[in-house]
């Protein structure tokens, strides 16, 4: 779960990365073992997460003993589901 | 000697056919863009959005003409021709830059300023067609882009492949509008070359909206 290669990726892949492991852990996991798994440095990785609250991909929802989670959204969910159609679209256009 | 009204005619069908193909290619690419926001997707469909106005405004001033052929109805020419040459050198010149900065802008370091620099590129060049009255202007800038960005292919690194398939697309959509430019108002082509380049370019549009329609369900 959650293997993510070495090659250099692009700001989509990235993107697509971390929902899609947050997607694995059954749409459910602690920001901490995010991080660890997305193989960013912690300042990117901070980034990209207000990048994907901002855009509303992903919420934080806390427990009632206080801990955070981060789950998708339904807009996270969607990226998901059209990764491999906009990725197909950029390759095809070179854009 | 006015074209025919028939010949006109054609050439409106030609035009509005060529302004879906732009919207259908702008909205198609909507949801990508939105969930995205991914710089390319943006100047591909601006590019696309913007030539759909500007060959609508072709279909536009083909309208005032052929209407003052066919049912003998007088459109103000001296007002239409000024807001039609502004609109027109923005729209296609915009359109042109967003086509390059599409398949350029990984290339360029700070490519939020292109765009400003493009839309002031525009105005200037619409400025510059409402003074002179003449599409003449615009014409050799936006053939100069044309040339830039054959420059920017041959010159990009060896590795490479510098004709893409993508590139040659670019490439025509753009000097096909040249073409279509060389027919308007005065034309320095014979118009059937208009026509033929429209018609042309509803291909390359339909080749490109159904390549979109396969990856955008």
């Amino acid at each position: 779960m959650g293997q993510i290669n070495n090659k250099k990726r692009d700001r989509l892949e990235v993107i697509f990365d971390i929902l899609k492991n947050v997607s694995e852990h059954y749409n459910s996991i602690r920001p901490t073992p995010l991080l660890r798994q997305s193989n960013l440095s912690t300042g990117n990785f901070n980034e990209y997460y207000a990048e994907l609250l901002a855009k509303e991909f992903v919420k934080e929802i806390i427990d009632r003993k206080g801990k955070k989670y981060v789950t998708l959204t339904d807009k996270g969910f969607k990226f998901l589901e059209k990764y491999k159609m906009i990725k197909g679209l950029i390759e095809e256009f070179e854009l | 000697m006015p074209p025919n009204p028939e010949f006109l005619f054609v050439e409106l069908i030609c035009t509005l056919i060529a302004l879906i193909f732009g919207l259908l290619i702008y909205f198609k690419t909507k949801e990508s863009y939105e969930l995205t926001k991914h710089p390319g997707i943006r100047y591909f469909r601006d590019a696309f959005l913007f030539l759909g106005l500007s060959y609508f405004l072709r279909f536009f001033f083909s309208l005032v003409f052929l209407s003052r052929i066919v049912v003998d109805a007088h459109m103000p020419r001296e007002f239409m021709m000024p807001v039609f040459m502004i609109l027109l050198g923005y729209f296609s010149t915009i359109s042109l830059w967003c086509l390059i900065l599409s398949s350029t802008w990984k290339q360029l370091k700070d490519n939020k300023s292109y765009l400003v620099i493009g839309n002031i590129f525009a105005i200037a060049v619409s400025i510059i067609s409402f003074i002179t009255h003449s599409p003449i202007a615009m014409l050799y800038i936006q053939l100069a882009l044309v040339l830039f960005y054959t420059v920017i292919i041959l010159a990009s690194p060896k590795e490479k492949k510098r004709f893409t398939e993508a590139k040659i697309l670019y490439f025509l959509v753009a000097l096909l509008w040249i073409i279509n430019l060389l027919t308007a108002g005065r034309p320095m082509l014979p118009r059937e070359f208009g026509i033929i380049s429209q018609a042309v370019a509803i291909g390359l549009f339909a080749v490109i909206y159904y390549k979109i329609s396969k990856w955008v369900k």
